[in-house]
């Protein structure tokens, strides 16, 4: 493909004759329009139990939040009882790292997208062990405790035995 | 009275005839070549979808065409800018890919049309030219679409609002 500018010169020098030889240029228009919108939706899809409150409105799995394009929006992150927050995903990336007191700031928005948060059952802290319940360390200490007091009685005997003369 | 004015008369042709004669005889003959005539179809106004990075919107092409002396070619201009709204300051660059007939992938040409540069239909035999512009100086591959393209980034950038841009498309007959 050539440039048109390329034959500038040319088509200068030879004006009148070009408009003798080609009299009629025609010309047409394509009209292309677009709209960019001025608010995107954002899908929520939630595993586990739990819920997303934005600007005051409860959101559950499948729904579709409004948000303002390039308006930064913050998302409250509710798990049910006995549930916690487990990762979330904002249009495919990862973001957990950027959640702050239960809560996630997205970025203005530039286009629809995906909001996937993901509650998990909290994990139950664990039993307090029981003495004689068997645990390797509190028998060790047992073990060194019961040592101990051999080695003083037997210090103690040696001191008190009658000396045999 | 009757034979002497038939006389004078006679007389009177018998001088001019013969400097009728002398005069050099021409016969001027005079014909019109009709300008070539043809159809420039072109894409028709339509809507590019928000966010959409490639958006093919149809092919300029020619038919009906008659009357192109040998070795006269037509070419396209296509003359455009960026995508404008009237409400806010950004624009909405783009580019447009030509789809190529002749290579595997049609729609994967690394051929752009860029603003100022012109599609050549090459003249034929039969006075006509080709539907199809072809790619110069190749010459071998002919134009099957035009793709809008427009970068993620440019559709996140832009401000909401309505946006517009126009192609125009001026045709003339030129030595080949």
């Amino acid at each position: 493909m050539r440039k048109r500018q390329h034959r500038l010169p040319l088509l200068a020098g030879f004006l009148l004759a070009a408009y003798v030889l080609t009299p009629h240029a025609l010309a047409a228009t394509t009209t292309l329009h677009t709209t960019v919108p001025s608010e995107h939706s954002i899908r929520l899809e939630i595993t586990g139990r739990g819920r997303v409150m934005v600007r005051d409105r409860s959101y559950s799995h499948g729904d579709i939040i409004r948000v303002d394009r390039h308006r930064a929006e913050t998302y409250m992150l509710l798990p049910d009882a006995g549930y916690t927050l487990a990762a979330i995903y904002d249009s495919g990336v990862e973001v957990t790292s950027l959640v702050y007191d239960g809560k996630y700031t997205a970025s203005g928005a530039e286009r629809d997208g995906i909001l996937s948060v993901a509650f998990q059952k909290e994990q139950m802290p664990p039993a307090k062990p029981q003495t004689g319940d068997g645990h390797p360390i509190r028998r060790l200490w047992l073990a060194w405790g019961a040592a101990l007091l051999v080695a003083a009685a037997i210090v103690a005997g040696k001191k008190w035995l009658p000396t045999r003369l | 009275m009757k034979k002497t004015l038939a006389a004078i008369l006679i007389a009177g042709m018998a001088f001019i005839l013969p400097l009728s004669a002398l005069a050099d005889g021409t016969t001027t003959l005079t014909t019109t070549v009709p300008d070539a005539t043809y159809t420039l179809n072109i894409p028709a106004d339509q809507e590019i979808p928000f966010g959409a990075t490639r958006t093919n919107i149809g092919n300029v092409t020619v038919t009906d065409s008659t009357g192109f002396a040998e070795g006269k070619n037509l070419e396209v201009t296509a003359v455009f800018d960026e995508i404008k709204c009237e409400n806010t300051s950004t624009t909405i660059p783009y580019k447009i890919r030509l789809s190529l007939i002749g290579i595997e992938n049609p729609d994967s040409s690394d051929e752009y049309l860029e603003s100022g540069d012109f599609l050549t239909f090459p003249g034929t035999a039969q006075g006509t030219v080709e539907e199809n512009a072809t790619i110069l100086p190749q010459g071998v591959f002919g134009v099957s679409g035009l793709n809008i393209e427009i970068n993620s980034t440019d559709w996140g950038q832009a401000l909401a609002g309505e946006y517009a841009t126009t192609i125009t498309f001026t045709s003339e007959v030129v030595a080949g």
